[in-house]
């Protein structure tokens, strides 16, 4: 009985031990792709040290973050000389946690695109100070930490989004709005929207409500604003998630003859249906998750020469302009390999 | 007699498998050292420090585990403390004198409530917290309106200004002996301390393991079962404030949302170490044990770049083997059958 019982422990410490090998050769085999030369960093060859860049970005909670982690994969493939360790966090305390880890592994660069702009701030101004080069993509660091910062026009996502609207509304008609998770990104783009329905007086905004950049939660706001508002011209999802979500609600309600649904970002889904002319989804707009690639291009680029003189010439703060997506271009915003 | 020997059992006897399943783990950091990360002290100082929040609130929850109980409110109590600490702390910049104890009184209180429900009003400690973790978070939430409350303010331009870290907060998050542990961590050892002492030397403590052991023979022996409960609820409370205020100086925020989950890695935590989950059995040693299992097995995975898919998977996995070893140990126990 007594060593039936040690058996039974000896089993589940294997199970355990077993698990946890597992997952040691999962890595493995994830790494031997990146990082060929980190180990024969050996006298006789003598080259510079392969860089070493960290990236990370937050977990794929909506369709727009699985659209960077696909995009930092990608990326990471193109610089095979490049030892790159991509890390994705589904809260900013995990956040900060990977970009300790990263410290401690001594990357030279980091490209980061915070979960939450004000709890990373205070690692980033760690990494910062140390010397580590910083690339900040998307959500902003609240202080100047970062040494060069990447963003999408979120303003000019409004404007456009707005601009386009009222012009497929002949200037008269009822909008209802979904919003954001309330942050900068939301703000800039709702309140650049709201400037150009301001100018148009025949524009009326039926409500703006926040989704949460979610389908789920879309679906059940657009199921009470449809409850709520007997007549909708448009419903500006702001959002490709969230205009799926809305898409479903409208369906549903059976008042998809009624009205048309903005969406935003650029998710290959609805931009098929933008070029197989649905008339649900007359347009999108671009908000390319591909600007993390764009980020870890900058990071390489500037980390392989002499940094100090290229920095002299790179901007501080480069804005991706962002851009209308019609049935007519729809074919060169459609990737049908990328995830998003 | 029996108290007696459920904590030596606590101690030697019993914790011998964790600790092999610790020495385990902390081996397996050799073999996948993620790029030698693990070689380097810091990667130890780090995963000790994320380990703390979590290890504060599973000191607390080990008290209300071996008392019978479960408290599923100390995530939702973290996220108001983590609130109330730092709207005081941030926008009223009153003096630490007065937000430290402020803090741990709303976490007491919170579970004082709780205790006191459980205690006089004989509903299921599992309803009860139950309700505390969803009413804990609204009142997070109404207090800050939803919003988090960060150092980072819009003034009329909308322009963001930065207010000074308040001096309670950089205290909290810092490190010692030239870097190379945090302060946090010592909060966490020092939570581990005094609750080791409370339960192991003092009458309360042995009252703590026989009300879980056997309620009825307790109260029939003179235990106020009673006053027990809400003093150990509370206690849980307190935990949970002192997690919440850590939280906040760490990430320089309060943040209604957080925290959500981590009432279950902390029992998680309590129940690697060995803890009984229906009561009267385990102890604080068991649970540092536990906490030090969870936060090397994370920090290994991470390190190695393991994506976190394959980390909850390989928690959960862990979770079920710890529950199996304990029922190896304590034939008579639950599970049996």
């Amino acid at each position: 009985m007594r060593t039936m019982r040690l058996n039974m422990q000896n089993v589940c410490l294997t199970m355990v031990l077993s698990l946890i090998a597992l997952g040691g050769c999962d890595r493995q085999a994830t790494v031997s792709t990146t990082s060929v030369g980190a180990a024969s960093g050996a006298p006789d060859a003598a080259p510079a040290r392969k860089l070493r860049i960290g990236v990370s970005i937050p977990a794929a909670d909506h369709g727009w973050t699985a659209g960077v982690n696909w995009w930092a994969k990608h990326a990471s493939q193109l610089y095979p000389n490049v030892d790159w360790s991509i890390v994705s966090a589904l809260n900013p305390e995990k956040q900060v946690a990977d970009i300790e880890d990263l410290m401690v592994k001594g990357v030279d660069g980091l490209v980061i695109l915070a979960t939450e702009s004000a709890p990373l701030t205070p690692v980033a101004r760690k990494a910062h100070e140390r010397g580590v080069f910083i690339v900040n993509v998307d959500r902003g660091f609240l202080e100047p930490v970062a040494d060069i910062f990447i963003e999408g026009d979120n303003k000019a996502f409004g404007r456009k989004s707005a601009e386009f609207i009222v012009e497929k509304l002949g200037g008269k008609g009822s909008v209802a709005i979904l919003e954001g998770i309330p942050c900068t990104v939301n703000t800039d783009r709702v309140e650049a929207a709201m400037a150009v329905f301001a100018r148009h007086p025949e524009i009326k905004v039926l409500g703006r409500q926040p989704a949460m950049w979610n389908r789920q939660k879309a679906l059940e706001v657009t199921e009470n604003m449809l409850q709520q508002y007997p007549k909708i011209d448009c419903l500006w999802a702001s959002d490709d998630d969230m205009a799926l979500g809305a898409m479903q609600a409208v369906k549903e309600a059976g008042r998809d003859k009624e009205m048309f649904i903005f969406p935003g970002a650029g998710m290959k889904d609805v931009v098929k249906m933008v070029m197989d002319k649905d008339p649900l989804i007359p347009a999108n707009i671009t908000y390319p998750p591909s600007m993390i690639a764009t980020g870890m291009h900058l990071c390489v680029s500037v980390l392989s020469g002499e940094r100090e003189k290229i920095m002299q010439y790179m901007p501080r703060h480069l804005m991706i302009d962002v851009e209308l997506i019609t049935p007519e271009n729809a074919k060169q915003y459609y990737f049908p390999d990328s995830i998003y | 007699m029996r108290q007696a020997s459920t904590r030596v059992l606590s101690l030697t006897a019993g914790g011998w498998a964790p600790a092999a399943a610790l020495i385990l783990v902390i081996t397996l950091g050799f073999v996948f050292h993620g790029d030698r990360a693990y070689f380097n002290w810091n990667t130890h100082r780090d995963a000790m420090r994320q380990a703390s929040v979590y290890g504060i609130l599973a000191c607390g929850m080990t008290a209300v585990i071996l008392a019978g109980g479960i408290d599923l409110s100390v995530g939702s109590v973290l996220a108001l403390v983590s609130v109330a600490f730092s709207m005081m702390s941030l926008h009223r910049q009153d003096s630490a004198a007065m937000t430290i104890p402020a803090a741990l009184m709303i976490g007491a209180a919170c579970g004082g409530v709780s205790g006191a429900l459980i205690a006089f009003g004989r509903i299921q400690p599992f309803i009860v917290t139950l309700a505390m973790m969803v009413a804990a978070r609204g009142l997070a939430k109404a207090l800050c309106g939803g919003v988090k409350v960060s150092r980072y303010i819009q003034d009329a331009d909308g322009r963001y200004i930065a207010l000074p870290v308040p001096e309670a907060f950089s205290r909290i998050d810092a490190r010692l002996l030239g870097g190379n542990i945090a302060v946090v961590t010592v909060i966490f050892l020092a939570c581990v301390l005094v609750c080791h002492v409370a339960l192991t030397r003092t009458t309360w403590g042995r009252r703590v393991y026989a009300l879980g052991g056997n309620e009825e023979a307790s109260r029939l022996s003179g235990v106020p079962t009673r006053m027990m409960k809400v003093s150990v609820y509370a206690l849980s409370g307190a935990c949970a404030a002192v997690a919440g205020i850590c939280q906040a100086a760490q990430l320089q925020q309060g943040d209604p949302e957080d925290g959500a989950g981590y009432e279950l890695s902390a029992i998680a935590m309590v129940v690697i170490g060995g803890t009984r989950l229906s009561g009267g059995r385990g102890g604080i040693g068991l649970t540092l044990i536990g906490v030090l299992i969870v936060g090397y097995i994370e920090k290994i995975l991470s390190i190695n770049n393991v994506p976190e898919y394959a980390r909850l998977m390989f928690t959960g996995a862990i979770i079920l083997a710890a529950v199996l070893l304990q029922r190896r140990w304590h034939p008579d126990s639950e599970g049996r059958g």
